[in-house]
């Protein structure tokens, strides 16, 4: 059993501690504003005890933070300043209250020239090139997790909730260490794409990474007039494509700082600057540029007028906006991060403000209004109509596919057998860029039309064999539990974005002998795609959830092609996303629907 | 078809959404119903949520939105206990039927403990979804 720690109310008094009020609520802690001896600070309480209920290990990331604090003493990093137990038995841990802005509320606020956005990234390089001399990451960091103090401008980073150092346990069962999709490095997708089977393989966070987080920071500032504001963007991560430069999409960028940025977020992570001491003095050498370009405001003041309330039902709404505030955590994202569509399937919208519309094939994704039948989708891949490729080479759209080397003028595969007419293979206005890429890399590409819906399919002979002869599951005739995505808890109910890669995993607590016999804890469905069917359904869904797995690794056997179908009521659907329960059954099929 | 089970419009099977009690931590995927000429039965898998006290399902009911009610029986594996974070497999059987099928029933399935999980929108005629 695990102790959830209820919300505290102002008063509450934590072993000397008052508490003022709730600054923030993650998955890992929730952070008061307190007070002792009338001075302001920020009380971050773990989630739950050091018990053996804490899955998420909130109480060591806690203790870890701290440690990690206790080692740090810089001016641009935020300071500890004590730590002990509540009576409930939660570790927490006392910081500076710092009293600020985050950077993106800075940059409306204040709409900084290039010289002040540098200004800061000097400090942020210089605080940076002092925690990596000492071994340690941040590995979170983005605009939310740097705040800018009201009293003196000094940026301060905060949350170190994910980071980590030399010695550190890792906190991380698997995959990549928590943070945020955005401002991952595109090394780490395709470290995934590359494991997806290795149930135990994690990623090994680099000094390249943090840099490339610092650069997307950076190209954010430049080029994002409301940074703050929730919409899609473009992906700064895609494995092939780099976004467009900054100072193409704005051009009041500075050249050299454009330049400098497009280093930073460089595919190549050995073509980034070395680390962050480098990275710094060629920050600071911008800075000392004189030219008239560094002192004008990076956008103007009439374009980053506080925009309206976010519209309600955003999935990715997070604390409220337009406020100063104070330390938050990270984790608050955590929900949101999964809609901050990860990199590969993120659409790419051109951002409203951008003055010279890149030319195709980088149109913008046109994101599917919810509950509107999807006409104008056209099928850019046709997924559902044979399994994804095992082995390289083969046309498909398995994540396997999504290679760095893939030529963007690769023709596109030949389609396989429909099982019916449908919408299928209707796609004459596709530029050509789009038709040779993997569903993926097209929804990245920002292609119009992607594909959201299923096609109907039929299974391939070989893998209906595979499902009766070496598995002996009873197509079209039983159901096998699963938690669709295991990067995800089987009690959540995750954003699932069209063109999703999932592996699905039978959960623990199967007690059907048949279950158990031919599929049972552990069996991994892999290559799994998520679908959306945005259409209400009888019931009063707002839609459907459609995943299909083309491989199975049953324990103990050989990885074998499937056809595996899960098909889920959607409690929400939003843009090209919707929200699902992350348990349910699925079934063999020979042909869908 | 001797027994009368079975008749020429043979079985016929719709979707069964999946369905989620957070309060009593009891909650079922997506499964199938059939029905065939006398009987009608929903195969569903149960899910007690880690943390509860162990669930037995031990009998179910449809509930007609029109109204009609069917008692059912409840089949499943071994003593149908369900333990704290495991699943079972849960039939429930419904014996007869009213003349007027083709509705939408709200199936209740009742266990130990006075827990009890609803799941809604069962149909016996339609395809899948």
């Amino acid at each position: 059993m695990t102790l959830n720690l209820i919300r505290l109310p102002s008063g509450t008094v934590i072993d000397g501690w008052h508490v003022v009020k709730e600054l923030g609520n993650g998955g890992f802690a929730v952070v008061y504003l307190v007070e002792k001896n009338g001075k302001p600070h920020a009380l971050k309480l773990a989630r739950h005890r050091d018990a053996s209920g804490d899955e998420k290990k909130t109480h060591a990331r806690v203790v870890q933070e701290l440690a990690i604090l206790l080692t740090l003493s810089h001016p641009n990093i935020v300071s500890p300043r004590g730590f002990g137990y509540a009576e409930t038995g939660n570790v927490f841990l006392v910081l500076d209250y710092v009293d600020g802005w985050t950077l993106g509320e800075w940059k409306e606020r204040k709409h900084p020239t290039a010289h002040e956005i540098l200004s800061v990234f000097v400090k942020l390089a210089s605080a940076l090139a002092y925690m990596h001399s000492k071994g340690i990451l941040h590995r979170d960091l983005k605009l939310e997790n740097v705040l800018i103090r009201k009293s003196d401008g000094e940026p301060v980073i905060i949350d170190y909730s994910c980071a980590t150092h030399g010695h550190a346990d890792e906190l991380t069962d698997e995959g990549l260490p928590p943070g945020t999709d955005r401002f991952r490095a595109p090394e780490q997708f395709r470290f995934l794409r590359a494991h997806l089977d290795e149930h135990r393989a994690r990623y090994a966070f680099q000094v390249a990474d943090e840099i490339f987080a610092l650069g997307a920071m950076l190209y954010e500032l430049l080029t994002d007039a409301r940074p703050t504001q929730h919409r899609d963007r473009f992906t700064l991560n895609h494995p092939i494509a780099a976004p467009l430069a900054a100072r193409v999409v704005n051009p009041r960028v500075p050249a050299a700082l454009s330049d400098l940025v497009e280093s930073m977020l460089s595919r190549d992570p050995t073509r980034r600057p070395v680390d962050t001491e480098v990275l710094r003095r060629e920050l600071a050498e911008l800075l000392e540029d004189p030219g008239a370009d560094y002192t004008a405001p990076v956008h103007p003041p009439s374009e980053q007028r506080q925009p309206e309330p976010a519209e309600g039902g955003a999935p990715a709404a997070l604390a409220p906006k337009g406020k100063p505030r104070s330390l938050r955590l990270g984790q608050l994202a955590a929900g949101a991060a999964v809609v901050v569509l990860a990199a590969v399937v993120a659409l790419w919208n051109v951002p409203q403000e951008a003055p010279t519309p890149p030319a195709e094939p980088h149109v913008a994704a046109r994101a599917v209004p919810p509950n509107v039948p999807s006409a104008p989708l056209k099928t850019v891949s046709p997924d559902m109509s044979a399994p994804a490729p095992m082995f390289p080479g083969d046309a498909g759209t398995a994540p396997a596919a999504v290679q760095e080397d893939v030529s963007v003028k690769t023709q596109r595969p030949e389609a396989p057998k429909q099982a019916r007419a449908g919408r299928a293979q209707t796609a004459p206005t596709l530029p050509d860029v789009c038709k040779g890429l993997p569903l993926v890399a097209a929804l990245a590409m920002g292609c119009p039309g992607v594909q959201v819906r299923p096609e109907p399919f039929t299974c391939p002979a070989g893998a209906q064999e595979a499902m009766r002869d070496e598995l002996h599951w009873r197509v079209d005739g039983e159901r096998f539990q699963l938690v669709i995505d295991d990067r995800k808890g089987r009690e959540e109910d995750p954003w699932f974005p069209a063109g999703a890669d999932v592996v699905g995993v039978v959960p623990k607590g199967v007690t059907d002998p048949r279950h158990l016999q031919v599929a049972p804890p552990g069996t991994r469905f892999l290559g799994g795609k998520v679908y959306l069917i945005p259409e209400k359904t009888r019931d009063g869904d707002p839609g459907r959830v459609v995943v299909k797995y083309d491989r199975v690794k049953v324990p103990g056997k050989d990885e074998l092609p499937v056809c595996f179908v899960v098909d889920l009521p959607a409690e929400a659907v939003k843009d090209t996303a919707a929200k699902s329960r992350n348990w349910g059954t699925g079934k063999p099929v020979s042909e869908w629907p | 078809m001797l027994l009368g089970y079975v008749d020429e419009k043979g079985v016929r099977r719709g979707a069964v959404r999946p369905a989620k009690d957070d309060a009593l931590g009891l909650e079922s995927g997506q499964g199938s119903s059939y029905r065939g000429a006398t009987w009608a039965l929903v195969d569903v898998v149960i899910v007690n949520s880690a943390g509860q006290q162990p669930w037995t399902p031990r009998e179910a009911i449809f509930r007609g939105k029109r109204g009609a009610t069917l008692p059912a029986r409840v089949v499943t594996v071994g003593n149908g206990e369900i333990a704290p974070g495991a699943s079972l497999r849960v039939l429930a059987v419904a014996d007869t039927l009213p003349a007027s099928v083709g509705e939408v029933f709200a199936l209740e399935v009742r266990g130990s403990g006075g827990r009890s999980l609803v799941i809604p929108g069962v149909r016996f005629t339609e395809g899948d979804q």
